[in-house]
């Protein structure tokens, strides 16, 4: 089925925004009732010649008519029913057409629910690797079966030998009645682990980085009304992209009395009052690339304008501790800086013709390859979204700073990364893209490329930080990444199998497995 | 002759459970503690049979296992490993290591005399 001949659903929307009846509307359009009707229930596609009638009599945006947004629709919905839980239901290419095109919304309400379910799924999977771990628990489950190996044999003893001698059997029950005694205790004492503190240490045990995470998920790392807020800011400040440094600095000092302080010590966050009633400076090293300077100018205007919308997204949070809170809060003032330096629309825009050359990009914008990379996932308006891409850092030890699964590729949240990952791979090749078609075992193949980043430290003395920066697609995106030129998508032969983590990977036969699969 | 069976577990009322099966069953019992003392006891006196938990403080049930079977003086002798319940892997190793049957903790009294009197009574043959 052609995508035109799933725009049924739109074309019926549109006509209920402008109060028409069919017959009114296939007046206008100059065809018969009947065949709008038919359009409507996608028995008919959307010619071009139609869509150029409909984009004539009514202000619709074109974009919207293209289907690539139903298109999207469908595989992520073909996709969820690749899911293992519904083996056993049988349906067909075109049942799911008809679906994506008659009940989007739902579409959108099952694919919601499915995620929740996803995650869910992998939240209890990490519990579990770490409630196998645990070595209190350990320590208790072998008491445990201590004790009940000697309960069960005294009381099968005890039952099969009715003539037992009293002495004996005397014995025998005061050992029952000591071991059941040890067992109540023992039970007793794992329910208040359970109940208590020591489990919701365990749960509690999420890292800021990952509640924050979450959160940011849970608003799949979209936030209109900050792009609202970056539109106005650049409006009013004229800001582009020659001289935006400055122009930021000149904010920040003219209406927030910061002064920006090049080459002075590295303040990180937050601005610091100055001594004697001084005026409080922010302090930018010297060793920062520009494009990171004027990317934390900009966010420091966030942090001095937008207190109240941020305060309003935190509500909407349920982040247990201060230091997520505030990560929160610095993560949605850096949304806000990508949102000023990348408006939304021209990004969108640059990002389909340079087909998603996050150099070049980054060149445009005046901005780093991190910064596009996690603009790129940011890119999720309805209606006006990009391609949808899983976004991670890792450092040279394997630890994973950054992640979003935008793509529904699953990053794993507990320990390293699959190895197979080019995203570690690629630190033998130093500041080179490097790409991959990666297969998992579920089938789901995905695009990817990594390239290193090395941060410095600030002169020869001081160490510097190397990262790996990981992107990518579900595979059906990748001819719109310029990356993917003269790949083979469709040979499953040069995918790479990989997994997300090896407890979770059923791939028995990986020389590079690192730890034993919990996944029959 | 009376065969006789060597116990080795550390957990008391475990060790008295099993002795009281294997004298009931007709064997004579010897018990150990850990494995260092059990590989003293099958020097002193070598049993048809052993009946060896896994987890011993110290040297394992495994170590104890491995060591039995390198010696070729206790050729012969039956070894049934005491393993925790669900833990596929361990039985595997036992098994690999030489080991002639397993029971899980918790085992049942009636299967565990059952297995051991398979191995005696196999090995008169």
């Amino acid at each position: 089925m052609p995508r035109q001949a799933m725009l049924g659903n739109r074309v019926r929307r549109l006509r209920h925004r402008q109060g028409l009846t069919q017959v009114a509307m296939a007046s206008q359009l100059g065809i018969s009732p009947s065949y709008l009707n038919l359009i409507e229930h996608n028995q008919r596609s959307l010619n071009r010649p139609l869509l150029l009638k409909l984009s004539e009599c009514f202000d619709i945006d074109l974009q919207a008519f293209s289907g690539n947004e139903e298109a999207r629709l469908l595989a992520d919905i073909a996709e969820l029913f690749g899911d293992p839980l519904f083996r056993d239901i049988e349906i067909e290419a075109g049942e799911l057409n008809e679906l994506v095109g008659s009940a989007p919304a739902a579409c959108q309400a099952f694919l919601a629910l499915y995620r929740a379910y996803r995650n869910a799924r992998e939240d209890l999977r990490g519990l579990s690797a770490r409630l196998a771990e645990d070595p209190y628990l350990a320590a208790s489950s072998h008491q445990l079966l201590t004790l009940l190996t000697s309960i069960r044999s005294f009381a099968e003893i005890l039952h099969d030998n009715v003539d037992l001698a009293a002495r004996k059997r005397q014995q025998f029950v005061a050992i029952l009645v000591e071991e059941s005694e040890k067992l109540t205790d023992l039970v007793n004492q794992l329910f208040e682990f359970i109940t208590g503190e020591g489990f919701q240490d365990l749960r509690g045990a999420d890292s800021p980085v990952d509640e924050v995470t979450d959160a940011l998920h849970a608003r799949h790392n979209h936030f209109p009304d900050l792009e609202d807020a970056a539109d106005a800011a650049r409006r009013e400040i004229g800001l582009r992209k020659a001289g935006a440094f400055e122009s930021l600095s000149a904010v920040l000092a003219e209406r927030h009395g910061i002064t920006v302080v090049l080459g002075a010590q590295d303040t990180g966050a937050e601005p610091e009052e100055g001594l004697n009633g001084e005026r409080p400076c922010f302090g930018i090293p010297e060793a920062l690339p520009a494009s990171s300077a004027t990317f934390r100018v900009a966010r420091q205007i966030g942090l001095s304008t937008l207190g109240p919308l941020f305060e309003a997204r935190l509500a909407e949070t349920q982040l247990s501790t201060q230091a997520a809170r505030d990560m929160y809060r610095r993560a949605l003032a850096s949304y806000f800086a990508g949102a000023l330096l990348m408006p939304y629309d021209e990004f969108l825009e640059a990002a389909c013709t340079l087909r998603h050359d996050i150099e070049l990009l980054g060149r445009r914008f005046g901005v780093s390859f991190e910064q596009v990379c996690h603009r790129l996932t940011t890119l999720r308006r309805p209606g006006a979204e990009g391609v949808p891409f899983h976004f991670l850092r890792v450092d040279i030890a394997g630890n994973v700073s950054k992640r979003f699964s935008g793509s529904g590729l699953r990053i794993p949240r507990y320990g390293g990364t699959c190895p197979r990952w080019n995203v570690h791979g690629a630190f033998m090749r130093p500041g080179r893209i490097d790409r991959q078609l990666a297969r998992l075992p579920d089938g789901a193949t995905y695009f990817c490329i990594a390239k290193t980043e090395t941060k410095s430290g600030g002169g020869y003395r001081a160490p510097s930080s190397h990262y790996s920066i990981g992107v990518g697609c579900e595979v059906s995106f990748a001819p719109q990444l310029v990356y993917a030129d003269g790949m083979d998508l469709g040979n499953p032969e040069i995918a790479v199998p990989v997994g997300v983590h090896c407890r979770l990977c059923e791939r028995r036969d990986c020389a590079q497995r690192a730890y034993p699969s919990f996944v029959r | 002759m009376t065969r006789s069976v060597l116990v080795v577990e550390d957990e008391p009322n475990i060790v008295d459970s099993l002795s009281f099966l294997m004298k009931q069953a007709g064997y004579g019992v010897q018990v150990a503690r850990d494995g260092d003392a059990a590989l003293r006891v099958m020097e002193s006196r070598m049993p048809d049979l052993v009946l060896l938990d896994v987890m011993l403080p110290r040297r394992d049930g495994y170590d104890v296992c491995r060591a039995i079977r390198a010696n070729p003086a206790w050729d012969g002798v039956k070894i049934i490993m005491l393993t925790a319940k669900g833990r596929e892997l361990d039985r595997r190793k036992g098994l690999e290591l030489g080991a002639d049957d397993y029971v899980t903790k918790p085992f049942s009294t009636r299967e565990i005399v059952e297995r051991a009197r398979k191995l005696l009574e196999g090995a008169e043959e």
